[in-house]
């Protein structure tokens, strides 16, 4: 794996880890949510129910307050409106502070308004058939909800009697269920409660709309006959807690996306100096480039921008420096070894092998090109004597001499090799035999007119043989072989 | 004994700044606050002409200012008619000073009288008495004279009985508030003085029909109550009628109350008899 990959999977790692820490978190948080969202639920319905009973238990006080004075009894037996309406506005908007009386109406016995209040001059209507006075007519007092005035209301309704026995009329004291009351009974805009009849339906203050409510039911109790429903809306701080935990996720991720870029971004910058240096590398070892190209790359400057990379390259540089010098060394050992290989050590001259490639290829030439070609074999005549008479070293001199004689005298095309022994061969192209003659005669006298060291006089015999075409080169040294036999044979010192 | 007497005498001596003060009280023909505010105007010219601090008293209702009187916790009384002939038997100390008087919204002329009328809405397209048999009836108090006893007696002379004839008679004890109850519909019809009337008229428009008025009652009596002395009651007598009809008390019963008030004149006690026919009072 490399670098950047490493570094790619490291950051990717992280990004999960805090995404994996990040929903554990919410999972969590949700569970808890939950359970505290049952437990909220139960004393919500519970606390609903006792709060409607306080609101009931305060106007039945009311009720029974103004039905027992006498004054309240005469004026009501009395037709008095004035002082029902003092007593009445007393009492409206009393009694509990979130749900006041709204409404105190006082009726006689067959159901018209006496005096109402805070309405103090609508009365003399008729309510007989309304369901407080009907109920609290027959049983002497009602309380639970019943329409006043077509608002569906918390109603107490107690029946007046003078001299505590003859009834006189009623008084009922009504909490009108408004949105405010509603809302001020669950004391939450979160939790929101309903009302609901057949005249329609009246909810408290909600911070969403009901549709939004994450859960409903029925407040099942003695006071409400399932018309009141609570309502639990989402809260708005776990809401923005979530939306915090989800942006915070968010962030990390975001944070981490932007972290992977930067660090891409710089390692492509800081490694592109080594980038440069293994493609340069890569490119040799395909064999794209050479050395010296290779070398001008890590050269350039960008290479030395980055310390490091800089180092890198100079000792690359280096480095192809030395492998050049290695390279020449082993070329020129190469040279020297080809030369041992192909010229004979005591006379310089190219030996029998470089004369046998040479023949090929002349052969080759002719054979392709046309033309012709001609050899000379020579041998020292007597040789055999000097080495005797003189001694090796005086014979290995000789040899050198005529050696340097041969390759002086001949013309800069022709080729002399050492054949073997005291036997040289020359390789003269485009020549014919005729003209070899002459060259050969040339060298004859050449070699005889000649002084050696210790005053030696010698001659040699020459041996002529023109090449013919895809004639095997054994064939013609051969021919030029039986005709240095045949010089050899009129007596040595002669040109056959 | 001597000690007994001694501590008797500085009592009472030690009461007399007391009595110094005089107490006037009104019965609540309007509302209280208005009426104190009314009041406190006449007080002034009162307590700048006889020498001595005058405060009012708005009763709670009509029956209280008759036991005030009877219980002298108030010097001077304004009452009305019904009250006051019903005061004078019933209460013997009781003095007669003055009758109130008011300029009539229809002669102009300053008299020492008033009308009851029944009214009903004009919308409600009740216009005659006979019309309003069966319905809601409000009188304003059955101690009142133009607001119970008078408008009573003329419903009978019209061949009411007001306790059976009507479906349900309320009492409303204001004569504003009677107004006011017609206007919202919750009673067909009712009794108000002339006065309430020509005020509902000016507020509201012509919206009442008349549909009985009463003969002239006489107006309201200023008694005292027998507990000052006779030259400070000569002094308040003296006061009220000799008030211009220009006084700014009167403007001020007729701007804050809308009664036309006019003055104060001295009549015989028999200036009530009419009244007394009716009470059942001697």
């Amino acid at each position: 794996m490399t670098l950047k990959l490493r570094l790619i999977a490291a950051v990717f790692v992280t990004v999960f880890v805090i995404g994996a820490l990040n929903l554990l978190a919410l999972h969590r948080i949700a569970a808890l949510d939950r359970e505290t969202f049952a437990e909220h639920r139960a004393e919500a319905s519970r606390a609903v129910d006792a709060r409607i009973g306080e609101i009931l238990a305060e106007l039945d006080s009311a009720a029974i307050n103004l039905s027992r004075p006498r004054d309240i009894v005469n004026a009501l037996h009395g037709a008095d409106n004035e002082t029902l309406s003092d007593w009445s506005a007393a009492f409206v908007g009393s009694a509990d502070h979130e749900a006041a009386i709204d409404t105190i109406v006082f009726t006689d016995t067959g159901g018209m308004v006496i005096a109402r209040a805070p309405d103090e001059f609508r009365f003399g209507d008729d309510v007989s058939t309304t369901q407080p006075f009907f109920a609290a007519s027959r049983d002497g007092s009602f309380l639970g909800i019943a329409p006043v005035d077509g608002r569906p209301s918390l109603v107490a309704a107690r029946v007046l009697r003078k001299y505590d026995d003859v009834p006189v009329g009623v008084v009922y004291v009504a909490c009108a269920i408004t949105p405010d009351v509603l809302s001020k009974i669950t004391g939450s805009r979160n939790v929101v409660l309903t009302y609901a009849d057949a005249g329609g339906t009246i909810s408290g203050e909600a911070a969403l709309p009901i549709a939004h409510a994450v859960f409903s039911e029925a407040v099942a109790t003695a006071h409400t006959n399932g018309r009141f429903r609570l309502s639990f809306l989402p809260d708005p701080n776990h809401e923005r807690m979530l939306h915090l935990q989800t942006l915070l996720s968010m962030g990390a991720v975001i944070a981490s996306v932007m972290t992977l870029v930067a660090m891409l971004l710089v390692l492509r910058r800081e490694l592109a100096p080594y980038d440069a240096i293994i493609g340069g590398i890569r490119a040799y070892a395909d064999r794209a480039t050479t050395l010296p190209l290779l070398r001008k790359r890590l050269e350039r400057a960008e290479l030395r921008r980055d310390p490091q990379a800089g180092k890198v390259a100079a000792a690359l540089v280096r480095m192809i420096d030395s492998l050049e010098g290695s390279f020449r060394e082993i070329a020129a050992n190469t040279a020297r070894l080809e030369d041992l290989a192909r010229n004979d050590a005591l006379t310089s001259l190219p030996n029998r092998r470089a004369l046998d490639e040479a023949l090929e290829a002349e052969m080759r030439r002719i054979r392709r090109y046309g033309g012709a070609f001609t050899v000379i074999l020579t041998d020292i005549d007597h040789f055999k004597d000097v080495n005797d008479r003189f001694g090796h070293a005086v014979g290995d001199q000789v040899l050198r001499q005529v050696a340097d004689l041969l390759h002086t005298s001949s013309r800069a095309t022709d080729m002399v090799g050492r054949w073997g022994g005291e036997e040289f061969l020359l390789l003269c192209p485009d020549t014919d035999a005729a003209a070899v003659a002459c060259h050969a005669e040339k060298l004859r006298r050449a070699v005889a007119d000649t002084v050696f060291p210790d005053g030696i006089r010698l001659t040699a015999s020459f041996g002529i043989a023109e090449g013919r075409s895809g004639e095997p080169i054994a064939q013609l040294i051969e021919r030029a072989d039986r005709a240095l036999y045949a010089a050899k044979a009129a007596g040595r010192d002669t040109v056959r | 004994m001597r000690g007994l007497v001694l501590l008797v005498l500085s009592a009472l001596l030690w009461c007399a700044p007391a009595s110094a003060e005089i107490k006037l009280g009104i019965f609540p023909s309007n509302d209280p606050a208005k009426l104190h505010a009314v009041m406190r105007v006449f007080a002034a010219e009162l307590s700048a002409r006889t020498g001595e601090p005058v405060t009012t008293v708005v009763t709670r209702d009509y029956a209280e200012l008759v036991q005030r009187v009877r219980d002298r916790s108030v010097d001077l009384a304004w009452v009305n008619t019904l009250n006051y002939v019903r005061l004078v038997s019933e209460v013997p100390a009781a003095r007669y000073l003055a009758t109130y008087m008011e300029r009539n919204e229809i002669t102009g002329r300053v008299t020492p009288y008033y009308q009851s009328y029944i009214v009903a809405p004009r919308a409600s397209g009740l216009d005659s008495l006979a019309a309003i048999r069966g319905k809601r009836f409000a009188f304003t108090d059955r101690a009142s004279t133009s607001g119970y006893a008078v408008p009573n007696h003329l419903l009978r002379t019209h061949g009411f009985d007001p306790d059976a004839d009507f479906s349900k008679v309320l009492f409303l004890k204001r004569h504003d508030r009677v107004v006011d109850a017609l206007l919202q519909g919750s009673v067909d019809a009712g009794a108000i003085s002339d006065g309430t009337y020509f005020t509902a008229q000016r507020n509201h428009g012509d919206v009442l029909s008349i549909l009985a008025k009463s003969d002239p009652i006489p107006l309201d009596a200023i008694v005292s109550s027998g507990s000052l002395a006779d030259a400070t009651v000569a002094r308040v007598k003296r006061t009220l009628l000799e008030m211009p009809a220009d006084h700014p008390f009167f403007h001020a019963m007729r701007d804050v109350l809308g009664w036309n008030a006019a003055g104060f004149e001295v009549r015989s006690d028999a200036f009530y008899d009419s009244v007394r026919a009716i009470s059942g009072n001697p």
